[in-house]
């Protein structure tokens, strides 16, 4: 079966709605949002409802209940799902909309014949995603320009996906078929989210009033769920470089610009005010507090430019020498903040678990 | 601001003023989309940066050049919807990826030689780095970074590299950047091909990386210090960093055999020189191709730090490099200086460079871009020998000379002279 092969494309149509063709195809019916009000509909907007729900709560796990072979209802129904995640108008939805489904994608992939395998992901590649990618010869067998490569392998934490670590050929990128696998994975998660920020505001039309509702209380309960931010952890769950950073600083050892914004971006992160940020620097003796206000205030997006500033990312604090141990002590973290978001995270289950059983203790009181 | 005085910056404001009104000091470069760019300028007097400025065309940059005369010109990397906008507003549409060599950065031994520091209120020469002036006692010493041939030299050798990089590695094409002449002490290259334009902070960071090996594991690019080395082990005309490693390693082990001292050195900082003398016999093992397994992975005393895989891959990898200022490249907002304007810190030109002359074209003779009328007396506090021009001065200290308009400017901008009474 090659690219050019009618059914082929018929089939990849079915299995990959947000094809161009698909959409042309869908398109060519000229359905639109009230039509699903249609009683006749109902059971395309209950796939589409189910799509959104099982994506918000399962996130990626959703995708291994997916089926592999679509049917016409779950094809027709896609735009629908595009819909709901967009009336949600939210962030975090869209986020995990598009990691499970591109999951989902990926999972249809690796069901997909080996004798294809290497067709499709170059077509999907090339024609869905607009990489340049060039068929090669075995160990490898794909190469991929650097500027599409980067785009999509800076996400990945392991060492051998940097740059520095791959063979570049004139400007090209070798990967095996694995590799290539993760970046389109990667990339059509881009690719859906972009996707769906492009459809900006809808309006709810009523007969979805109910399923908007009912999704968006599912949000609240996840969301509740990923992250706490608002309990502020205690310096021994930081993490290894700002609870390093800190402890240089109360003993007076000197620490670079870069290690000042650093540690001052994260706590302004963590929710610490100014004045508390502040107070930890009095107690140095090169203190000055004009020069400390100034500068945490600009940090924190109070002066200058307005741009609340983000942590550095671990990559960047190995290059200034602030990173603890090549972060061997951190997990497969890329940030420090995602460090903390998931000590935060373990942090409140623990709580959770703790709660019932003290409920229970006060009621035999 | 490095001149002594206000009286020398006048003066060189009026020479940088009469340069811009001549028909050279028209042909100020012109990058693309002029109209998408932020431009900054630091006038003379005072040292503020001014920035967020916009133009639409060439002439109205230029009349503003003319009629501003600053000491200092510069122009964004990026494209931004709203040039002049705060920084939080521009719109940013794409950068071009820019890379900074300086021979500030670069560890030459002449630095040493002519690098000084001086009192300007008793006029004595003090070392480079002093902070009180051994002479009177003052805490104003000032310091002064020279840049010699030697030095430009260094920083072509790492502009050669990294165009190395950029033309086999990266497929960037010649036509695709823009080089100059950094009007001091080193180069910029501008890659400005749409490839790359779009590039953000982290993917330029892998780039940087890439360049300078930094983060590398050998292991991927076939090799491995412990284990035994797997088949497929880099060879001469692998693609990328493979190749690099073969071809780099061959060239150390011919230099070990040739006796060449530097190498030798650096060598010996790792190795026994039990070790050492045993990679002079190994060269002409490596003609056809790079045998690794030549090279002993264990060491041979207790004492050294490695072995001597380990310390030829090591040193192969560090005369591989290209040796560019990390930060510039990073920086997806960088104002850099406007190619064919003059520099204020020498008074020479940042000119382009055309690129198949680099090797040839020597910045000092041929961007001291000033007039030699009129002469100009000075009292030089202390200047090594320096060419201009073609032309051979000093080495001047505590002295009074007469020097034409584009030398004078030089010592003048570097603050190393002031204006002497007729």
């Amino acid at each position: 079966m090659t690219v050019s092969d009618p059914y082929f494309i018929e089939r990849l149509m079915m299995e990959f709605p947000f094809l161009q063709q698909i959409r042309e195809y869908v398109g060519s019916f000229g359905i639109k949002l009230e039509d699903f009000a249609d009683p006749s509909m109902r059971s395309l907007v209950d796939v589409a409802v189910k799509r959104v729900e099982d994506s918000l709560a399962h996130g990626i796990r959703a995708a291994e209940e997916s089926s592999t072979s679509p049917s016409e209802v779950e094809i027709f129904s896609y735009p629908l799902s595009i819909a709901l995640v967009a009336m949600l108008e939210d962030d975090y939805a869209i986020r995990r909309f598009a990691a499970s489904e591109a999951e989902r994608y990926a999972k249809i992939l690796e069901k997909i014949d080996r004798s294809s395998v290497r067709d499709i992901l170059h077509y999907v590649a090339t024609q869905v995603l607009g990489m340049r990618v060039k068929l090669a010869q075995p160990p490898y067998e794909f190469e991929m320009h650097f500027a599409d490569y980067l785009k999509h392998a800076t996400r990945l934490n392991e060492p051998r996906w940097k740059l520095v670590n791959r063979t570049l050929k004139r400007g090209y990128v070798l990967l095996t078929r694995p590799e290539m696998a993760t970046l389109i994975k990667n990339a059509l998660e881009t690719h859906i989210e972009e996707r769906l920020r492009a459809v900006g505001r809808l309006g709810v039309p009523d007969f979805l009033k109910e399923h908007v509702q009912r999704l968006k209380q599912l949000l609240e309960t996840r969301r509740w769920r990923e992250v706490k931010l608002g309990e502020r952890l205690a310096p021994e769950l930081w993490p290894p470089c700002m609870q390093a950073l800190k402890q240089r600083l109360l003993a007076g050892e000197a620490v670079s610009h870069f290690g000042n914004f650093t540690i001052a971006a994260f706590l302004i992160n963590i929710g610490w005010t100014t004045d508390e940020i502040i107070q930890m620097y009095s107690q140095r003796g090169d203190f000055d507090e004009r020069i400390a206000r100034y500068q945490v205030e600009h940090i924190a997006g109070q002066r200058g430019s307005r741009t609340k500033y983000t942590v550095p990312r671990c990559a960047t604090l190995q290059t200034h020498g602030l990173c603890i141990e090549n972060g061997r002590l951190c997990g497969d973290v890329k940030s420090p903040m995602q460090y903390y978001r998931r000590q935060a995270r373990r942090a409140a289950a623990g709580k959770r678990r703790e709660e019932p059983e003290a409920q229970t203790k006060a009621e035999n009181v | 601001m490095s001149f002594l005085s206000q009286d020398e910056a006048l003066l060189v404001h009026h020479l940088f003023k009469e340069y811009y009104r001549s028909s050279r000091g028209r042909e100020i470069f012109e990058p693309r989309f002029i109209e998408r760019r932020e431009f900054g300028y630091m006038p003379f007097g005072q040292k503020v940066l001014v920035r967020h400025l916009g133009f639409k065309d060439m002439n109205e940059l230029k009349r503003a050049i003319e009629r501003i005369t600053p000491l200092h010109v510069y122009r964004s990397a990026a494209l931004y919807h709203f040039p002049t906008a705060p920084m939080g507003e521009k719109g940013w549409i794409g950068a071009e990826l820019i890379f900074d060599i300086d021979a500030d950065h670069l560890p030459t031994r002449c630095k040493k030689e002519h690098d000084f520091a001086y009192c300007p209120s008793c006029g004595t020469i003090l070392e480079y780095g002093s902070k009180t002036c051994a002479g009177c006692g003052s805490q104003e010493v000032r310091k002064v970074e020279w840049v010699c041939e030697g030095c430009i030299s260094a920083a072509r050798t790492e502009l050669l590299k990294l165009m190395d990089f950029l033309e086999n590695d990266f497929d960037i094409k010649p036509e695709d950047m823009v080089i100059s002449f950094s009007g001091n002490r080193g180069y910029h290259l501008a890659v400005y091909s749409d490839d790359v334009l779009e590039l953000d902070r982290v993917a330029r960071q892998e780039i940087v990386e890439y360049l300078t090996a930094t983060n590398m594991d050998i292991s991927f690019h076939g090799l491995a210090l412990r284990s035994k080395l797997r088949e497929a082990v880099p060879d001469y005309t692998d693609y990328g960093w493979r190749g690099r490693l073969a071809r780099s390693a061959y060239e150390v082990l011919t230099l070990v055999r040739q006796g060449n001292q530097e190498t030798r050195d650096k060598l010996l900082e790792l190795l026994s020189e039990e070790d050492l003398n045993e990679l002079e016999e190994i060269s002409p093992l490596w003609s056809e191709r790079a045998r690794w397994d030549t090279l002993k992975t264990k060491k041979a005393a207790r004492h050294v730090k490695q072995d001597q895989l380990s310390a030829v891959i090591k040193h192969a990898i560090e005369r591989s490099i290209a040796n560019i200022d990390n930060v510039v490249t990073m920086d997806v907002h960088r104002l850099l200086r406007l190619s064919n304007t003059l520099n204020g810190k020498t008074g020479l030109l940042a000119a382009v460079m055309p690129y198949d002359q680099l090797q040839e074209i020597n910045p000092f003779e041929y961007f001291a871009v000033l007039p030699e009328e009129p002469t100009i007396n000075l009292w030089v506090v202390s200047s090594p020998r320096f060419s201009l021009a073609g032309n051979i001065y000093g080495p001047y200290r505590n002295e009074r000379v007469k020097l034409p308009a584009y030398a004078a400017a030089y010592l003048l901008c570097k603050g190393v002279a002031r204006l002497a009474e007729h």
